[in-house]
């Protein structure tokens, strides 16, 4: 998906929102165009393994991807620092785009339900976690409004991909 | 692309620019098919063009040829992606599941830019 005039990248997931599936059809653009005359993922994902440091992830991936017209409202990144002989260790956070006034606006926050960004060494991977992040999905479909008895969040448990990730080391 | 002064050499140059872009990433795809390394030289040469998201989607005939999932545009220059490693399409796999779960009504059409996961997406269904 272009980033901008002068990035285009593929995010390693993405969702885009089904209008068809909408009760009410929002207005004629409310969704970001992408490469292809496409609408362009209102939800995005990134994983980094091997490459991407964490300014790189949460920095500037984040400010590409919250770019005008680049269409993402939410964003999902997640970096595992695979040390085979040694103590692996990861971080993921989420982050939404920021509204003013009832508009989207090029801005984005990390979530409070991220991972702390640190200078010391981030979380060992072995340690169990209860974090959970809450995709709100009125912010997906905005100005729509979800299908009735659609979920409010989209949930990630973590400690479900953590112990993905531990049975893989 | 990078373009110069009057129109007429402008378009001129844009045309011989394109071409010799068209050849060099031609000559990294090379490379990157027979598993050997791009020569720093190449890299260098590739790194000389300044390239515009609508140039870069256009080259669709070059990407394929190297394998679009390991080329990007990044502030107007081509990068090689390199190979991802596990868990890297496990984890992506995972919250693709998680996600498809809750989405009670298919409000969502799910997609990646790794082939792998189209396997994961069919496992999920």
């Amino acid at each position: 998906m272009p980033l901008g005039q002068w990035s285009v990248k593929q995010p390693d997931a993405h969702w885009t929102i089904n209008q068809r599936r909408l009760p009410v059809p929002p207005p004629l653009g409310t969704f970001a165009i992408g490469a292809g005359g496409n609408p362009a993922p209102q939800l995005v994902l990134e994983v980094a393994v091997s490459h991407e440091s964490i300014p790189t992830l949460t920095e500037r991936d984040l400010q590409r991807y919250f770019a005008a017209g680049t269409g993402t409202r939410w964003w999902v990144g997640l970096k595992i620092f695979k040390d085979p002989t040694g103590t692996t260790r990861w971080w993921a956070g989420h982050a939404e785009r920021s509204m003013q006034n009832g508009n989207f606006v090029d801005t984005a926050t990390l979530h409070a339900e991220s991972m702390p960004i640190v200078q010391t060494p981030n979380l060992d991977i072995s340690i169990p976690t209860n974090l959970v992040f809450h995709i709100r999905v009125a912010t997906l479909t905005h100005p729509a409004a979800p299908p009735a008895n659609y979920p409010q969040y989209l949930i990630i448990n973590l400690e479900e991909i953590r112990q993905i990730v531990v049975d893989l080391l | 692309m990078k373009s110069s002064t009057s129109p007429s050499a402008d378009t001129g140059q844009r045309l011989l620019d394109l071409k010799s872009l068209k050849s060099t990433l031609a000559h990294v795809s090379n490379y990157i098919q027979n598993a050997n390394p791009v020569p720093n030289s190449l890299l260098s040469k590739l790194n000389n063009f300044t390239v515009d998201s609508d140039t870069f989607l256009a080259l669709d005939k070059a990407k394929e040829r190297v394998g679009g999932r390991y080329l990007y545009l990044e502030d107007g220059k081509i990068r090689l992606d390199t190979y991802t490693q596990p868990p890297h399409a496990q984890v992506i796999g995972e919250i693709l599941r998680q996600i498809t779960i809750q989405d009670n009504v298919r409000l969502l059409i799910s997609g990646s830019g790794g082939g792998t996961i189209i396997v994961c997406i069919a496992y999920v269904c």
